[in-house]
């Protein structure tokens, strides 16, 4: 059946690669450099934002102008403050759904590769069923019992992505398990989890941390299509997806800048992530590549 | 020359092929002159990477798109190096067939034998049909020792050896009068390799094809040809009849390359390579390119050295 | 093996994994915390409310005896009843696919049409103009959420141009029999030539945008391993038996390109299934992602989860039908 799956950001990190030819190097910075600015954009906020995000502070759905750089929207908010505040939503999301994905996938993935036998095979199943269901729709059916929240739209999210740590866990301890090494420290009197984390652990700990920052991407865009749902934080929170949803109604009155604006957040946000990880792939893993 | 009487089908004249590459142009093919004719198996041996592929490629001009070709190549009566590929695609298939040295990676595993051979016969003979194709391929597997009915398999289901003869066939539906066989047995198994050089010599004989058997083992041009060419660093250094390059070689590198060939005594184990390597083509030294590895060298050789006419070949040295 | 008992032994071998998928489906909503009877009836509903509800929606049952209910009604086609609409789930989905349907064939056709030939061409002609274009495409196209994609179209094309609807799936005036509720065809069958131009102008921007998207990934892959096979051996020589680039080109490479990409396809589509969820919503299209979407707006969690599991029945039955083809184009997998 379906045997494999690439992520967001490792494809659009090729594709810049591929595109301009770079080495990792400067993809890597460039990436950073986009990922540190929407850093500080969501931390300082407060300082950086012209206006009060969830204020009317000027006329319904105004075009862009030296007072509104990006416009209002239709209830007179400033839009370029809520895009500055929407990098709180998204980053945070962002990291802490893929944080409990770790926390929730690397566990699982180390017990069960280490025990083998039946729970293996189980667990296993049950997450390569996960993981063949598109994720968006997984994350939709959490989202839509837990309800709205940060939290809750993490836990959405990191269960869509939690069966990749797992996989990746899961195999690389199965191979792992028999190396010398390994048996070494069994034959010695090791505890099962002294084995697990101090031998296997650190092992696959590489490739899991290049997983990790290609997820950030991916997790990012569903955080938006799920705010874009209506399934994210609940207003008035500036948030890109949800703003974008908003932004919508007004489509046929032409105010592009509700559209245009929230979506390019994304966009680059996106993007910085994917090269970002891309160039941490290189580094970390040099082989990754050749074996793909 | 003297062979005014043979009809002549290939014919090459200073012929020159360089690869474009980012360092320069690698001098695979550096000034060939051959000729091929009808119904006759010219021999080209040489060591691995003096340029035989590049040659037997080259005349159909297969090789990437910034090739520079020079020269003059006769297929037949035409010279194809001004030809564009609309017209060389009228050459090949048609005046000249190619068989590759591996038949499992040069026939498309996933596409049905009768299907590469109605795709072939349908382009130069535009209004075929399927029944007549398909009586043509039967004929011509038959021919080759494959039982025409597994023109319905897939080359994925064929042997080595059997992919061979598939290949074989497709070289041969559309008789034509040269065909190139590229290291046509170095892939395959002893006893398979014999049958296949026997199986292309009595095709050449039944359809009166010239062939030009390019190897780097000469027990398989002592088996099959008619005249040899030894390359050496993407020039012919002497070509003959096959009894004089093996009994009398006059140039030292066919003389040190017949040493080398491994002896059928089992007692006698030691192989006897020559020292040394062949110069880069990147970038190649004046003068002989086997000066430095020649141990005959004389300060003569550091000159570009001339070709003698003996008997009735010729001797660069 | 024939392709027939092929296909038997692929369907035979989905069954077990269509079990997981349910149990997985099943299990998730009911383990992760939340109470579906509390989001619908709020938290501040009194105790016997709360269990005349629990009881209509058959949750005071033990978990197992729920878990084989429901198993019992996927096979007998019984996906619950709606608390909105007290409908059939089932039935909703039904008159609900089709447009879903029709949106990704449509999109798909693009994706493939794009993917193969301008795949193939960059290939054949790598690293020139047509190649390095490509790739900006597929960059620019994949970093592009599908649903601002959408958006951006519709502000040019729909409020700008006034040339497309904003949304929707047919006009008010167009009246042509309903048979399969795929508009077009059925346009076709009735041979209403207006109606079927004013369906195609509606599923226009929808399928060209979920189109577009899905694309870039599908465009590279189709260029990648075409470029891979070029380099291969039969490729030389079926260039030496003086075949055309037609032949070369589609007929053995792109066709070998195509072995690996069927590994993959299956995710692919399911890609392309999410993204639907967010065109139709996009796009007002009346499809079972705007259904889900609807569904979940007023917490109608048997609809939800019933959509949820057709999701996971099309996925698989997708994916046995990209193994057939597969099988079809590589006879190896086959053998
Ligand atoms: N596509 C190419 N680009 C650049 N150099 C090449 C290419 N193909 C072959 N060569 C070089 O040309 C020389 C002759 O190669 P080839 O004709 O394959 O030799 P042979 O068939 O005698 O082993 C070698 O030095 C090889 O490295
Ligand atoms: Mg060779």
């Amino acid at each position: 059946m379906v045997k494999n799956k690439s992520f967001l950001s490792e494809r659009i990190g090729e594709f810049v690669r591929d595109l301009t030819g770079s080495g990792t190097g400067r993809l890597t910075i460039v990436g950073s450099s986009i990922l540190i600015f929407f850093i500080v954009l969501a931390i300082f906020a407060p300082y950086i934002a012209p206006y009060d995000p969830t204020e009317k502070v000027g006329l319904s759905l105004e075009p862009p102008s030296r007072q509104f750089w990006f416009g209002t929207d239709n209830l007179g908010r400033d839009i370029l403050s809520r895009v500055i505040y929407g990098s709180r939503i998204a980053l945070s999301i962002s990291f802490m759904g893929v944080a409990i994905a770790f926390l929730i996938g690397v566990p699982l993935g180390l017990f069960s590769g280490y025990l083998g036998g039946w729970v293996d095979r189980i667990l296993t199943l049950i997450m390569d069923a996960m993981y063949i269901f598109p994720g968006l729709v997984l994350a939709i059916a959490i989202a839509a019992v837990l309800g709205p929240g940060v939290i809750n739209i993490s836990l959405s999210i990191a269960v869509v992505y939690a069966p990749t740590y797992f996989r990746i866990i899961r195999n690389q301890v199965a191979s792992v398990k028999s190396e010398l090494y390994v048996e070494a420290a069994r034959a010695l009197g090791a505890k099962n989890w002294e084995i697990l984390l101090k031998y296997i652990f650190p092992n696959v700990l590489p490739s899991v941390v290049v997983v990790l920052s290609m997820n950030l991407a991916d997790a990012l865009m569903t955080e938006a299509g799920l705010s874009f749902l209506g399934l994210g934080i609940a207003p008035p929170t500036p948030d890109w997806g949800f703003d974008l949803s908003s932004g919508q109604r007004f489509v046929l009155s032409r105010a592009w800048w509700g559209i245009l604006f929230p979506g390019l957040a994304i966009v680059f946000a996106a993007l910085g992530f994917s090269m970002f990880s891309e160039g941490i792939n290189e580094l970390l893993n040099p082989t990754i590549r050749e074996r793909r | 020359m003297s062979y005014a009487k043979d009809e002549i089908v290939l014919k090459a004249q200073g012929l020159k092929i360089h690869y474009h590459t980012q360092k320069g142009y690698v001098r695979a093919v550096d000034g060939i002159d051959l000729f091929v004719r009808k119904g006759e198996t010219i021999g080209v041996v040489g060591e691995s990477g003096c340029g035989k592929s590049t040659f037997g490629q080259g005349i159909l001009k297969l090789l990437p798109a910034k090739t520079k070709y020079e020269g003059e190549l006769l297929v037949g009566t035409t010279n194809v190096i001004p030809l564009d590929e609309k017209e060389m695609k009228k050459v090949r298939g048609k005046i000249v067939g190619m068989i590759f040295q591996d038949p499992m990676t040069s026939l498309n595993p996933i596409v049905k034998v009768e299907k590469l051979f109605h795709e072939t016969l349908k382009e130069h003979e535009p209004n075929i049909s399927m029944e007549i194709s398909r009586e043509r391929t039967a004929r011509i597997l038959e021919k080759v020792g494959i039982e025409p009915e597994r023109m319905r398999e897939y080359p994925f289901q064929f042997s080595g050896g059997m992919r061979q003869r598939v290949m074989i066939a497709l070289a041969l539906v559309l008789n034509p009068d040269i065909v190139i066989a590229d290291e046509p047995t170095t892939s395959l198994d002893v006893i398979v390799q014999a049958q296949i050089l026997e199986l292309l010599d009595e095709l050449r004989r039944s359809y009166n094809t010239s062939v030009i058997l390019i190897t780097h083992d000469l027990g398989v041009v002592a088996q099959m040809a008619d005249r040899i060419a030894v390359m050496y660093a993407g020039q012919i250094v002497e070509q003959n009849i096959k009894n004089k390059i093996y009994y009398q070689p006059k140039h030292p590198y066919t003389k040190l390359l017949l040493k080398s060939i491994p002896n059928t005594n089992p007692k006698d184990l030691q192989l006897n390579f020559i020292p040394g390597s062949p110069p880069s083509l990147l970038d190649v030294p004046p003068g002989c390119r086997f000066a430095s590895r020649c141990p005959f060298k004389m300060t003569v050789c550091e000159k570009e050295p001339p070709v003698f006419e003996i008997d009735e070949g010729q001797v660069k040295c | 093996m024939s392709l027939r008992s092929y296909i038997i032994t692929r369907i035979i071998l989905a069954l077990p994994m269509i079990f997981i998928l349910l149990a997985v489906i099943f299990f998730i909503l009911r383990i992760i915390p939340g109470d579906p009877v509390l989001a619908i009836l709020g938290g501040k509903a009194p105790i016997e409310v709360i269990q005349q509800k629990r009881h209509e929606l058959g949750l005071d049952k033990p978990v197992i005896v729920q878990f084989f209910d429901y198993i019992r009604g996927v096979i007998t086609g019984n996906l619950g009843t709606s608390t909105l609409t007290n409908r059939s789930v089932f039935e909703e989905l039904k008159d609900r696919f089709p447009a879903t349907l029709e949106l990704t064939i449509f999109s798909f056709l693009i994706v493939l049409v794009i993917g193969l030939f301008w795949g193939a061409e960059s290939a054949w002609r790598k690293d020139e103009g047509l190649d390095i274009v490509a790739r900006v495409y597929s960059l620019l196209l994949y970093a592009i959420p599908v649903f601002w994609f959408g958006l951006i179209l519709q502000l040019i094309f729909a409020s700008y141009l006034r040339w497309l609807p904003v949304g929707g799936r047919i006009s008010a005036v167009t009246n042509f029999k309903i048979v399969t509720g795929l508009y077009v065809l059925d346009a076709l069958l009735s041979k209403d030539w207006r109606g079927l131009l004013d369906v195609l102008r509606y599923l226009t921007l929808p399928s060209i945008t979920l189109g577009l998207v899905i694309s870039s990934v599908f465009l590279r892959m189709v260029r990648n391993n075409t470029v891979l096979m070029l380099s291969k051996d039969f490729v030389k020589a079926a260039r030496a038996r003086g075949l055309r680039k037609k032949i070369v080109l589609y007929g053995h490479a792109v066709r070998n390109a195509f072995v690996p990409i069927f590994t993959i396809m299956g995710m692919e589509f399911a890609a392309l299934l999410a993204g639907a969820i967010l065109t139709e919503t996009t796009f007002s299209w009346p499809g079972i992602g705007s259904y889900l979407v609807m569904k979940i707006r007023y917490r109608d969690f048997p609809a939800i989860q019933g959509t949820i599991v057709f999701f996971a029945l099309f996925i698989v039955v997708i994916s046995i039908i990209i193994d057939i083809v597969n099988a079809l184009v590589d006879p190896r997998v086959r053998y």
